[in-house]
């Protein structure tokens, strides 16, 4: 066949112009048949027509024959067309890895190189995928929003909805169908049977609304009725399908069965779905708030909430008539608390309602913080990809030869082409493939590890999409990499007059490499800026003053449930003796009890604060403060000082009245640094409260963040003796302990002196104080690991890349060299020359990184703590490193290009 | 016709055409040929039957086709047995022998009485 033909039939191929050809060969085959027994019978002597009517009839109706014989033919071309095409890409793979297999090196370099950049961009997107773009598990969820309040008057934004707030909105807003608000708190769990087996349970408090906003209904039984959410309602209780499962043994009839739940039976009258979650994957269960209408616990704005809204609405326009409904707020409930008017609550707080997706609600601050690891899984993948670019090219360059002597044997340039692309669809396969099980090891350890914090990422997990995303990251790594040979190919750049001339045809190649080398310069430099800042603000938090001192002291929480300890007494008891027991375990130093661990979320209180004299100015709401209970030997355990007055006294001999104040407090009231002055003054809680006694002023504690301002706190003590009838008493408490030996050995046997006391009570969230510390700070640690871990791949491979290319430069110029040095240049002259190029290259990626980080630096604003985000100390480690790296990558080449020898050199050609 | 030839030949046909191939490559007018001379005209196949029965043996893989020149130095489309053509001819022939052979057998039966 010559060649014409075959490009002729290529054509047809192409373009299936086969079809024609096909049905006149049906034609052909069915003439010929005719012909000949017309030709036979004539030869028997028949008449031409009446043979020709013979063979007609024999034959049968030809034209459905003719399309009939034509389409079995066009069914057989277009399968047998397919398996060819099969086979030639079967066999270009088998080419293709035979070729790899010859070159292990570069193989194995670029398969680990790819594998990284897949791995880390798919892990990545499965969690971005799982956390912020996958639709929530509920109805509609488009049409889901949160609504909250910012108050900038006094600084505070995502304030949640208070019971008034939301009873109002409920019966007047029009552009929102539903509403329901919510509180998450926890509770210990028992089937009514086995008291001694409660588990400690998050537990979501919500409006009977809830279910409907969310539109998801249970598994079994019914979801929670406008009847079960009123004041003295029956007790009732939804259950998830994990704790059914793993508490409940799945059995179908606790269904309108009672479980225990902090001591009260609770009827279970439903059970939610697997993959219901609401608010997050550890609410176990949902109890109605019972709220009262018309005389709400209006205390604060406590609930968060959820609300559907009406088809056609917009959360702007939610938002707007909100706003207008906030003053029929103060109409309907004029009293906040007693003694504060809403009026003046409003005027001090103007909260100004905001309604965003609930997506945006509950995704949060995590969002900037994925998108942030995005983008430098994204850089990873890229210089990753550039990498394997070059890596590829100088493969290319050894092999030109080879390409070109195939090339001119008639290969054609196609070939060749596909040639190159399915090595790179080799390498980019097997490297799709392991970076696809990195990715799932790596969101395993991710979804075991990881923050705590961050909604969602239970739901999170390696299935399809993130299979797809996988493949498509390998393609664009195997375009990516087989894209610059393939193009010179095309251009027709390669043959072998140009070869066997040398250096000139590389030039190209190099100039290429040089604008790799740059671009995965600048992303490094980026990444490793980014990074920098992160570590800087990682450490700036871990310098600040904690006012306490976390070291060798253990935690747990233990809850007393109203039921079981009716009298408050009885609960202080509890906690005296608790305390008493847990003194006696040996390698215990000190131990107290606290309703709020420093740095934890749990047990937060924020109240306000009336020095004597002013409880009477209902216009102005006094500044918050942070109220605590305490008891045993609190600040001696977590070793904060007393600076003036007195510790509270033992549970047992300690009367109720007084309160000890942090020395902010003490400042921001009675402007006393010193905290003498405060001594002695006497406040309230509320305008119509029991007056306390400041009888001490202790340091200040970062009780709540890190970064920030130390807590203004006021504590009180747990009190046995009964004085006051009035006196609240806090519950759910911690112990801390400080410890002789690693609070870790010692940790068991202060959790089993709290079971001794009551074998119903479970103990949750243990805890060391240094491991609260850790957790406060665990998103930060996590992005500065992520971040370090990109910026330190991407600083090793650009300077790979780097080394490779001045490596390559001195290979090319070696001639030149040695012609310069034979006429005379100083060998110094000559590596610093070389040197130069390296250098002016990182130089030009140094510029172009420092400016895509200066553009990027806005995104990690909210993660900085006491850095700037154009730090200079970070911007310049990172340009110093890379200077550093291109210096180390320069040295060797440029030596050797000192150490050419001119006579070697000149006699080579 | 007493009968459509086609129906009779269902299943069989495939078996003589393979039969047919067997001694070497033909085109499709000789084997219309071969077939009714062979059988003496009693197997009267429609030519229409006959040639969509070897495009679908093609389209299976069991037979080839290539153009060639014919007895009179025309342009003919010749049929070949492929490897997997054979096999099953060996396995369709010893098929038809048995369901002929206890065809006979019952056909020419005496009267069967129960033991």
């Amino acid at each position: 066949m010559t060649r014409r033909e075959t490009r002729i039939s290529g054509v047809r191929r192409i373009f299936h112009l086969g079809d024609r050809s096909v049905q006149a060969d049906v034609d052909d085959e069915i003439t010929f048949h005719i012909e000949s027994r017309v030709r036979d019978l004539m030869r028997r002597g028949e008449s031409e027509s009446s043979a020709r009517r013979a063979a007609a009839l024999e034959f049968g109706d030809l034209h459905a024959s003719r399309r009939e014989l034509a389409a079995v033919d066009r069914h057989r071309r277009r399968r047998e067309r397919i398996d060819q095409a099969i086979d030639a890409i079967a066999q270009d793979l088998r080419h293709a890895v035979r070729a790899l297999r010859r070159s292990p090196a570069f193989t194995m370099a670029a398969i680990a190189t790819l594998t990284i950049g897949i791995g880390a961009a798919t892990a990545v997107f499965s969690v971005v995928d799982g956390v912020l773009l996958r639709p929530l598990p509920y109805r509609d969820p488009a049409q889901l929003v949160g609504a909250f309040f910012d108050m900038p008057k006094i600084g505070l934004a995502h304030v949640p909805q208070a019971a008034s707030t939301y009873f109002t909105f409920r019966d007047q807003a029009r552009t929102i169908e539903s509403i329901g608000i919510y509180d998450v708190q926890e509770a210990n769990v028992s089937d009514r049977g086995s008291p001694n087996g409660a588990q400690r349970v998050r537990t979501t408090f919500c409006t009977a609304t809830l279910f409907g906003v969310l539109g998801v209904l249970p598994l079994r039984g019914r979801p929670f009725a406008d009847a079960d959410d009123r004041p003295g309602a029956a007790p009732v209780v939804l259950i998830s399908e994990a704790i059914w499962r793993t508490q409940f043994g799945g059995d179908p009839s606790i269904v309108g069965r009672a479980i225990d739940v902090d001591g009260v039976a609770r009827e279970v009258i439903g059970i939610m779905p697997r993959g219901f979650h609401f608010p997050s994957s550890e609410t176990q269960i949902w109890i109605p708030l019972g709220l009262d209408p018309v005389n709400p616990p209006a205390y604060a704005f406590n609930y968060p909430s959820v609300a559907r809204l009406k088809s056609g609405a917009t959360p702007d326009a939610a938002a707007r008539e909100l706003s207008e409904l906030l003053p029929r707020v103060a109409d309907r409930y004029p009293n906040f608390v007693p003694g504060i008017t809403t009026r003046a609550i409003m005027d001090q707080t103007r909260p100004q309602p905001r309604v965003v997706p609930l997506r945006e609600d509950t995704t949060g601050t995590i969002a900037g913080t994925l998108w942030l690891v995005a983008a430098a899984a994204g850089m990873l993948l890229l210089v990753t990809c550039v990498n394997v670019a070059n890596l590829s090219l100088v493969r290319f360059d050894a092999r030109q030869r080879e390409l070109a002597v195939r090339e001119a044997i008639g290969a054609g340039t196609p070939r060749v082409v596909r040639f190159i692309g399915s090595e790179a669809a080799v390498l980019a396969g097997v490297a799709g493939l392991l970076g696809l099980a990195l990715a799932w090891a790596m969101v395993r350890a991710l979804v075991a590890f990881g923050p705590a914090d961050v909604p969602r990422l239970g739901e999170v997990g390696v299935d399809w999409p993130i299979v797809l995303f996988a493949a498509t990251a390998a393609a664009f790594n195997a375009i990516g990499c087989c894209l610059i040979p393939a193009l010179r190919v095309g251009r027709g750049r390669i043959g072998l007059r140009e070869t066997a001339r040398g250096g000139t045809a590389s030039h190209w190649q190099h100039r290429v490499r040089g604008v790799l080398v740059a671009a995965q310069v600048a992303l490094s430099v980026a990444v490793l800026a980014g990074s920098g800042l992160l570590f800087r603000s990682f450490q700036r938090l871990h310098a600040v003053r904690l006012g306490f001192d976390p070291n060798h002291v253990a935690t747990y929480w233990v809850s007393l449930p109203p039921a079981r300890y009716a009298d408050r007494t009885d609960a202080a008891r509890f906690f005296s003796s608790l305390v008493k027991r847990v003194a006696d375990v040996p390698g215990v130093q000190s131990v107290g009890v606290t309703s709020r661990v420093p740095l934890e979320q749990r047990g937060v209180n924020q109240n306000p604060f009336y020095p004597e004299g002013t409880e009477r100015d209902d216009k102005k709401l006094p500044p918050l403060q942070l109220f605590t209970s305490v008891g045993g030997d609190y600040f001696q355990t977590l070793r904060i000082p007393v600076v003036a007055g007195r510790a509270f006294e033992p549970m047992e001999t300690q009367r109720y009245g007084e309160a000890i104040i942090s020395r902010r407090t003490a400042q921001l009231f009675w402007n006393d640094s010193s905290g003498v002055a405060a001594i002695g003054k006497r406040f309230r809680a509320l305008p119509t409260g029991p007056l306390y006694t400041v009888v001490g002023v202790v340091g200040d504690a970062q009780d709540t963040t890190l970064a920030g301002p130390p807590s203004s706190t006021v504590y009180f003590p747990e009190v046995v003796r009964q004085d006051s009838a009035t006196r609240q008493i806090a519950r759910t408490m911690a112990v801390v302990a400080r410890t002789t030996a690693d609070p870790a050995t010692v940790a068991p046997l202060i959790e089993r002196a709290a079971r001794e006391l009551d074998p119903t009570l479970p103990t949750f969230a243990a805890q060391s104080m240094a491991g609260v510390v850790r957790a406060s700070t665990a998103r930060l640690a996590f992005v500065t690991l992520v971040l370090a871990s990109a910026a330190l791949i991407t600083l090793v491979l650009g300077g790979v890349g780097l080394y490779g290319i001045m490596a390559y430069a001195v290979t090319l110029r070696r001639r030149e060299i040695g012609i310069r040095i034979a006429l005379g240049a100083s060998p110094r002259g000559v590596a610093a020359a070389t040197a130069r190029r390296g250098l002016a290259l990182t130089a030009i990626g140094v510029a172009i990184g420092v400016a895509l980080f200066a553009f990027g630096a806005r995104f990690v604003r909210t993660l900085l703590f006491g850095v700037a985000p154009w730090d200079p100390v970070a911007i310049g480690g990172a340009v110093t490193a890379l200077m550093a790296i291109a210096l180390m990558a320069s040295w060797g080449p440029a030596r050797r290009a000192a150490r050419v020898n001119p006579a070697e050199t000149l006699r080579a050609d | 016709m007493a009968k459509p030839p086609e129906e009779l030949l269902r299943g069989t046909l495939d078996a003589l055409i393979l039969k047919t191939l067997s001694w070497g490559a033909r085109h499709g007018y000789a084997v219309a040929r071969w077939i009714s001379d062979t059988s003496r005209d009693a197997l009267a196949v429609e030519d229409r039957a006959l040639y969509l029965a070897l495009h679908r043996l093609e389209d299976r893989g069991l037979v080839e086709s290539e153009w060639g020149l014919s007895e009179n130095n025309r342009r003919a489309k010749f049929y070949q047995l492929t490897a997997r053509g054979r096999a099953e001819l060996r396995a369709e022939s010893n098929r038809l022998a048995r369901y002929a052979d206890g065809l006979f057998r019952v056909l020419n039966a005496t009267r069967w009485e129960p033991r």
